[in-house]
């Protein structure tokens, strides 16, 4: 070990000062500063400080048959037949320097599961700086910070959906109930491109239990898809007690095979990345305005509709996902206000329909038969929620 | 096929624009759940919607 004390550092030829060192140990760049990775907009998760819950901060009864998405972008998945149920929330206890964590707890114990994960899919074309698929590809380091009931060996695994090509890595817990700080560095896959398109493009994988033919893969290198990968080489099962939980935030994935301070980001600017896969729009109890009629050459139709432009342009026409919503028409007919509710939306398959595009959403109604209102009535719709859009992975 | 991101779509329901008689959505129970889907290929509903009918094991019923 040796020590090198110095004020200026300058280039050989020119002698153009490069870097000055202050007596307190700042360091001023005087030219140009190239860094090996850039600088901002690093991390590729996105809500990885789990600050975002549009969907509510508690999912409850998690088994068999729910996968669902819980805070913003990431999703519980379930395979097998569970009989462990668990419970994931937006929790306030983390490590210093975050808000937020995301915690998973099981609530009663049980069996019977092939593999239990937490998971985030990544958009394809947010991945072309990795080069995958060409001599060149880029390794990529994922960081975290973990904190469980067990001490033991937890498993990372990571699926490119372009490609079909597979990798599983191990971190070990040390202590149980304790926050640790986690790195992975995985290289480079040259075979497995991923798609410039808006697809699902690489799938980040947490299991907090996996079987015996779900943990029996191999680790460490890029290949088919296997099951046994999916929990490869993990010792830890969260669904053997009440007691169990795991908890995680600060997650990164960037490129380079460094894991640099975790990129934080305003609340603003992270709910705008997670409207590109799922937004609330506010209609709930709101009267629309409404609309006159349509015609075709035999009939003409009284016909109400909303449209709602989209805050951020989403990344697929969404879903729609509460079409089962009640609704209800109100006009002013004979000075003496009429209204007609429709409990199920869902219920119908022409007549009204919930249409959308990445920009838009909008709800048309054409009743001919079943309105009491003339065709150009004007007629005010109140909506019974608010709309919820889905274009997740 | 992802083996990671499967869904149990209970029935799909073409819905039509009653003026054009064109499809214009589908309306799905999906995970329990009935949400009206785009026919945007790139939406994960309706892209398993299509790989279950190609699997034989989902058929899309026409609007009533």
């Amino acid at each position: 070990m040796s020590k090198l004390k110095v004020t200026t550092i300058s280039d050989p030829d020119n002698d153009n000062t490069a870097l000055t060192i202050d007596t307190s140990g700042n360091v001023s760049v005087s030219q140009g500063f190239v860094p090996p990775t850039q600088l901002s907009h690093r991390n590729l998760i996105i809500n990885g400080a789990m600050q975002v819950a549009q969907r509510g901060t508690s999912f409850t009864g998690l088994t068999n048959g729910s996968s669902e998405y819980t805070l913003d972008r990431f999703k519980f998945i379930e395979s097998g037949n569970q009989t462990s149920v668990f419970t994931v929330s937006q929790d306030t206890n983390t490590p210093d320097y975050f808000g937020n964590s995301l915690k998973l707890t099981c609530t009663t114990s049980g069996s019977g599961h092939n593999v239990i994960e937490i998971t985030q899919s990544i958009e394809a074309q947010n991945l072309q700086s990795l080069a995958f698929g060409t001599s060149n590809a880029k390794s990529f380091t994922l960081s975290f910070w973990v904190k469980c009931s067990q001490s033991g060996t937890g498993n990372v695994s990571f699926y490119n959906l372009d490609a079909l090509r597979q990798r599983a890595e191990n971190y070990t817990i040390n202590v149980a109930d304790t926050w640790e700080y986690k790195t992975i560095t995985v290289s480079g896959d040259t075979s497995g491109a991923f798609n410039n398109d808006n697809g699902t493009g690489l799938g980040v994988y947490f299991p907090i239990a996996a079987s015996t033919s779900y943990s029996s893969g191999s680790t460490g290198s890029w290949g088919s898809y296997s099951d046994g990968k999916r929990g490869a080489g993990m010792t830890i099962d969260l669904t053997t007690s009440t007691s169990d939980y795991l908890q995680i935030t600060g997650v990164q994935l960037e490129v380079g095979s460094v894991a640099t301070p975790f990129e934080h980001r305003s609340y603003g600017e992270e709910l705008v990345r997670c409207q590109r896969y799922y937004q609330e729009i506010e209609a709930s109890g709101r009267q629309s305005s409404c609309i006159g009629y349509r015609k075709n050459a035999n009939h003409i139709y009284p016909t109400s509709g909303q449209n709602y432009h989209l805050p951020v342009t989403m990344r697929s026409a969404p879903t729609f996902l509460n079409t089962g919503m009640p609704v209800t028409f109100t006009s002013l007919l004979n000075d003496n206000w009429v209204s007609t509710n429709y409990a199920n939306l869902g219920s119908y398959t022409s007549g009204h329909y919930f249409g959308t595009n990445s920009k838009g959403a909008w709800y048309d109604s054409t009743v001919p038969g079943d309105s009491p209102f003339p065709a150009d009535t004007p007629i005010n719709i109140t909506f019974g929620e608010d709309f919820k859009l889905d274009a997740e992975l | 096929m992802n083996k990671m991101n499967e869904m149990n779509i209970e029935s799909a329901v073409y819905t039509v624009d009653i003026i054009t008689s064109e499809n214009t959505s589908i309306t799905a129970t999906i995970d329990g759940i009935t949400m009206s889907v785009p026919l945007d290929p790139a939406n994960r509903h309706y892209a398993e919607i299509l790989r279950q009918v190609e699997a034989g094991t989902l058929t899309i019923e026409d609007a009533e």
